[in-house]
């Protein structure tokens, strides 16, 4: 079990196939696990894949939504990600499977792959993204370097080609725009124009009053996880904004020491819409979203 | 001891007063000792200053007197409108006991008031006294005392000036304790009046242990008084809370001794919810005028 299920969080899998009967085939013990664990499952595939399912499931196909293709949006769609937010069941796990269209894009691909990763770990979800092996290669490609675990037939592996988008990836700035402000952060003395700075960009985003406040405050703590216990922190605090929201991220360098158990942003996801750990062995992101 | 005259209440409300200026270091230390001087000498006041003289200097060899120093600091030493004594000849004569400092003061206050100086203004450096003895904690807190009696008595103003990095953890705890009445800190400040203490400014890790020490010390005071034991903290002038410093006010109060309150006056709801947070125990109580 890994940590992000362990949490409730996001598990994200991939699964490559030859066909409908060869995904149903590959994704029964992740579904059969999801409905003996009482999540809500959701399984949004084309008419052909929707027989061969219900056929391998008999009687528990009842328990068991079939939404249509046109009720997902892919991970191209730039709302995909507020969009996996409403899967979200409050006291339950959901578990999504869904199919990659063929001629969906590579490149926008791997930004909602990346982004979902990158700022939707929190949520308790099990996403299943299904890519057929004669697809385009890049695509195929996108598949296997983007989910931490594979589905199979014998339930979920690791996946030794999952890449984590590096901390340089261009990911938010395609995600959430231009960078509205970059500083340097060296220790919690400048924590007071980081606050500044940031209050303004949230302002002209167009949040008011306590949402400035409530965005304010987790970025602040977004960068004291990264000062606490370091003289010269050396963190460089990244925010953008669109219309309505704003998003923050401090990087710096990876933790020292024993990993800390327990959820490392528990204090500040009050205050933010999403709040994600990222870390590599070189460096270590902290990004937060906060919307209207 | 000559009887000062009473300065105008209103006057005295902004004039008397014994601060404490925290400085995490060396520069800005100086930057806001030097402003406070040059206030004081403008304002005719004659100021005794009491700090380190270190490798044999002399008092003109002192940073007041170079160009981090107030303006026309070298003139006020050379002239009188300023002296200058060091440390370690203001330990000699008073013995470091609580009667002794209030003594050297008080005879301080009754030379300028003989020269007919309207106001008198005494800083100190950070004396680098080692705070952990209780013996030594009771005197050092009981001459502190002398200042504000000092202040009350006539126009009178003290800047206590502790620099961080020269002093240990305990003794930055207990000086930041004993002054949580009135001390500047960078981003944050405090004071108190009508029954109330007042923190203001941005309340954040940079600064969240001396802040939980205000906070003990204002917890002790008001066990002492006679409207005691609650706190009454008015949260109206602050502009940031962070988790650091929440968590520590809730805790303080949390481990106060039973039957003592934390009583919250004004500030935002947005605070309120940041209590909510970390855990707001059931010593936190809302004033009738709480938002």
């Amino acid at each position: 079990m890994t940590g992000s299920e362990r949490e409730g969080g996001l598990v994200h899998l991939a699964l490559l196939h030859d066909g409908p009967d060869d995904l149903v085939f590959g994704a029964l013990a992740e579904v059969r696990r999801a409905l003996a664990d009482g999540d809500e499952v959701l399984l949004v595939v084309d008419r052909a894949t929707v027989r061969a399912f219900r056929e391998a499931l008999g009687h528990d196909a009842a328990r068991v939504g079939f939404p249509p293709p046109s009720a997902m949006l892919p991970p191209s769609d730039p709302g995909f990600l507020a969009a996996a937010r409403d899967w979200v069941r409050p006291g339950r796990r959901t578990t999504v499977l869904g199919q990659y269209p063929a001629a969906m894009p590579a490149p926008a691909c791997r930004v909602g792959e990346d982004g979902l990763n990158a700022v939707r770990r929190d949520l308790p979800l099990t996403v299943i993204c299904c890519c057929r092996r004669d697809a385009d290669p890049e695509l195929v490609a996108v598949a296997r370097s983007t989910h931490p675990h594979l589905a199979a037939i014998t339930g979920r592996a690791d996946n030794p080609d999952f890449r984590p988008p590096a901390t340089s990836d261009p990911v938010p700035a395609d995600l959430w725009g231009a960078v509205a402000a970059r500083l340097g952060v060296d220790g919690t003395g400048d924590l007071a124009e980081l606050r500044r700075r940031v209050g303004e960009i949230a302002a002209r985003a167009g949040l008011e009053g306590d949402a400035v406040r409530a965005a304010v405050l987790a970025v602040h703590e977004a960068a004291v996880l990264g000062c606490r216990g370091d003289v010269g922190a050396g963190l460089t605090l990244e925010v953008r904004a669109r219309p309505g929201q704003l998003f923050a991220e401090v990087v710096g360098p990876p933790r020292s020491g024993t990993a800390s158990t327990g959820d490392l942003l528990s204090h500040l996801r009050p205050f933010c819409t999403c709040a994600a750990v990222h870390e590599d062995a070189g460096r270590r992101a902290v990004r937060v979203l906060a919307t209207v | 001891m000559a009887t000062l005259l009473r300065a105008d209440p209103g006057l005295q409300e902004v004039r008397s007063r014994h601060t404490l200026l925290v400085a995490d270091g060396v520069e800005q230390g100086r930057r806001g000792t030097a402003s406070w001087i040059e206030r004081e000498l403008a304002h005719g006041a004659k100021v005794f200053y009491k700090g380190w003289l270190p490798g044999g200097q002399r008092p003109d060899q002192h940073w007041l007197a170079g160009p981090a120093g107030p303006r026309g600091a070298r003139d006020a030493l050379a002239s009188g409108q300023m002296e200058f004594l060091d440390l370690p000849t203001v330990v000699e004569r008073t013995g470091a006991t609580a009667e002794g400092v209030t003594a050297l003061f008080r005879d301080e206050v009754a030379r300028a008031v003989a020269d007919a100086w309207p106001t008198v203004a005494f800083t100190q450096e950070s004396p680098g006294l080692p705070l952990a003895d209780e013996a030594v904690l009771a005197a050092y807190t009981e001459w502190e005392g002398g200042f504000d009696v000092l202040a009350d008595e006539g126009p009178v103003r003290t800047l206590c000036q502790l620099s961080v990095p020269d002093e240990d953890e305990a003794a930055v705890w207990e000086t930041v304790a004993v002054h949580h009445r009135d001390l500047v800190d960078d981003v944050w400040s405090a004071s108190a009046g009508y029954g109330r203490w007042r923190p203001r400014g941005d309340l954040d890790a940079h600064v969240a242990r001396r802040f939980g020490a205000a906070v003990h010390g204002a917890l002790r005071a008001a066990r002492a008084l006679a409207t005691g034991p609650d706190l009454h903290l008015d949260l109206s002038a602050v502009d940031f809370m962070d988790v650091a410093c929440a968590d520590i006010l809730m805790l303080a109060a949390r481990s106060a001794p039973e039957g003592q309150h934390v009583v919250l006056h004004g500030g935002s709801r947005f605070l309120r919810r940041l209590f909510d947070a970390v855990g707001r125990p059931a010593s936190v109580r809302e004033s009738e005028d709480g938002p």
